[in-house]
């Protein structure tokens, strides 16, 4: 174990490596869409409630278990509780890999407009695409769907499938070499782009717009939802990524100042992409509509395309900065697989890193594949669009908030709390007493399950996958991809609980008496 | 990271081909109206503007997106209107009997009357907590020795 299990050079490696993971494609357009849609300045009060209530404490529960066990999520909760909790933290291990499936093919597609960048996908002309006229699309939306209903973006998938593999070959060393240049960078890139918006003409009215509280939505429960479950996706809990990256770091660091870090840094990034989003919607008149998908590839581009100078540069900017801020959360969830695996069967690095890669590579060809076979995008379907929804919204919309109540299931209810508690306390300044206990018991618990549940009953009320979705041509595939997603997920834990371990079990006691030493 | 469905997206490749197959434009006597600010909305390239209404929908796709109408043009095409609201907006000329039938449609962005206190207090509350927050823990945090 010692041969592959390295450890993070500093403190500010660790720090840049987990707010980077924390820091991703969501942060930058995700949380303006929310902002958007639940009434502006009034989403922040719900939000940081989210962060204090729900945020934070769960972070410091997973940097404690992995700074405790110095092992990824399902082996920890297996040295913690057994194969019960293994159980679980393999099911939040698969879910993620599902996630970085897909995640990593929506990084190929980024590739792909930076690419597109260089050549066509800025030209003040208008495009034909698929049948319409051209000017029916923007050139951004017409841009991207001649690009997915090719072949190219197999070949931006394996690409950055390639980066992903460069950056993890060595662990928490070669990680923290990449992430000391990436997350500065990301800074820097998305300053640029605030100082672009807030000089557009009235980009001041949007940072207002944005900021102004609609006090009217905070009677709607789904505001509240929105807020807790935005808060649960933006600081990567539940993937089990914060324990990883902990069980690299010394055993006397204090988890209460670095989960506040780390998420105050997220939420700071989540506060100034707003900055440049609004001040370029409310420029050029822009009401974002669908998710971070539309905002990424049709509604910014649409944005940046009519600057009045500099549009490739922007453009390209906006581009790379997706692609670094991408890159740095896709690496944490390949690297929070790759160690559960290591962890549990003793495997050489590069091995499992090769099988990592293959399967995952595999699986984010799927994501992109059909685009291919259903080249006219026509017949009501982009097959691979539909298939990254349908995982996108049982992964990430249900499989995410179930890992964090079965990891606060595990951790408050099957293994004795206090136990980790009193090992956080050694080396933390602040002490966490009987009200985090009692959080972490009952209160989120019930928070998630209340957000889980009325998930569902949206779904019952609205129909499954929401009121606007229609089977089209494949009617099948909306049952195939729950079934999909279980088999994984829920199969593939159950599979790897029951491998034979090949590693020695996890003492956490010996880790708390060091500590306290 | 809740995806767009492939669905929004083939709804917005329908609504963007009925725009643009839509005859007619709108067009503001001012680019960036102004709440409280009356301006001139016209209504071009439509045989009998008179028929048709014009609606507003504040801050739409949202939750709190809210549609009024505002009435009909005259003759010449034309229609004061006073915002009530600041954000985006998206104005439709409709017909004044069904009302759900949108011919031509325009984004427009309301600006703030003046400088709105309730926005710079969040703005400023908010990056104060994140900011100070992130930059007190960080130094904190570095402090330690690895």
């Amino acid at each position: 174990m010692s041969e592959t299990r390295g450890s993070w050079g500093s403190k500010l490696g660790f720090i840049l490596a987990a707010s980077g993971s924390a820091i991703g494609l969501g942060n930058i357009v995700f949380f303006s869409s929310n902002a958007y849609k639940f009434g502006g300045g009034a989403f922040y009060v719900p939000y940081l409630i989210a962060l204090f209530l729900i945020g934070i404490p769960v972070m410091i529960l997973e940097l404690g278990v992995g700074r405790m066990t110095r092992r990824s999520m399902p082996n920890a909760l297996f040295g913690l509780t057994g194969k019960r909790g293994e159980l679980a933290g393999w099911f939040g291990v698969l879910n993620a890999s599902i996630i970085t499936m897909y995640y990593i093919t929506i990084l190929g597609w980024v590739v792909g407009m930076w690419v597109g960048s260089f050549g066509q996908l800025w030209e003040s002309a208008a495009v034909e695409s698929f049948g319409l006229n051209a000017g029916v699309l923007s050139n951004s939306m017409s841009y991207f769907f001649n690009m997915i209903a090719e072949a190219n973006p197999i070949f931006y998938v394996t690409l950055v499938w390639i980066f992903n593999v460069l950056i993890v070959i060595k662990g928490a060393k070669s990680i923290e070499a990449v992430v000391k240049i990436f997350v500065p960078l990301m800074w820097i890139m998305m300053i640029v782009l605030i100082f672009r918006g807030l000089t557009l003409p009235n980009g001041i009215q949007g940072v207002f717009f944005l900021f102004t509280p609609d006090f009217s939505v905070m009677s709607d429960p789904d505001v509240w939802r929105g807020a807790f479950s935005q808060m649960f996706f933006t600081l990567s809990l539940g993937f089990g990524i914060m324990t990883a990256y902990a069980s690299y770091l010394p055993k006397k660091s204090d988890d209460l100042k670095n989960a506040s870090t780390i998420s105050l840094m997220n939420c700071s990034f989540e506060f100034i992409a707003g900055l440049a989003i609004f001040a370029l919607l409310f420029t050029f008149a822009i009401a974002p509509r669908g998710g971070s998908i539309s905002m990424i590839f049709f509604v910014v581009p649409e944005g940046i395309a009519k600057f009045p100078v500099a549009v490739m540069t922007f453009g390209l900017l906006f581009f790379t900065l997706l692609l670094v801020a991408g890159l740095t959360s896709s690496v944490s969830l390949v690297e929070a697989v790759i160690l559960s695996l290591i962890d549990k069967f003793g495997l050489p690095r590069r091995t499992v890193i090769a099988a990592v890669a293959l399967v995952g590579l595999s699986g984010s060809v799927v994501f992109a594949l059909p685009a291919v076979i259903d080249a006219g995008l026509d017949d009501n379907g982009t097959l691979g669009f539909t298939l990254l929804d349908f995982f996108d919204h049982w992964a990430f919309g249900y499989g995410l908030l179930l890992c964090g109540l079965l990891e606060l299931i595990v951790l408050g209810w099957l293994y004795d709390i206090d136990k980790l508690i009193a090992f956080i306390n050694q080396t933390s300044r602040m002490k966490l007493g009987a009200r985090f206990k009692f959080l972490v018991r009952f209160v989120l618990p019930v928070v998630i399950i209340t957000i889980l549940v009325m998930g569902v009953v949206t779904e019952c009320k609205e129909g499954l996958y929401g009121s606007d979705y229609e089977t089209g041509s494949y009617t099948w595939l909306y049952r195939y991809a729950f079934a999909g997603w279980l088999i994984f997920s829920i199969g593939g834990a159950l599979l790897f609980t029951f491998l034979r371990r090949r590693t020695g079990p996890v003492d956490a006691e010996p880790a708390a008496e060091e500590a306290s030493q | 990271m809740r995806t767009a469905t492939l669905l929004i997206v083939l709804a917005l490749i329908g609504l963007l081909s009925r725009t643009g197959a839509a005859e007619g434009t709108l067009s503001l006597s001012e680019p960036y109206p102004k709440v409280g600010k009356k301006i001139e909305i016209r209504l071009e390239g439509v045989s009998e503007p008179a028929k048709e209404s014009l609606w507003v929908v504040h801050r739409p796709n949202s939750q709190t997106a809210e549609t009024l109408e505002v009435g009909p043009f005259d003759d010449e095409g034309k229609i004061w209107w006073i915002p009530e609201a600041p954000g985006i907006a998206n104005l439709t000329n409709r017909d004044p009997e069904s009302g759900d039938e949108e011919m031509v449609s325009m984004s427009v962005a309301i600006c703030f009357s003046s400088t709105p206190a309730w926005g710079i207090l969040v703005m400023v509350l908010a990056g104060l907590l994140l900011f100070g927050g992130a930059g007190v823990s960080l130094r904190l945090a570095l402090k330690e020795n690895i």
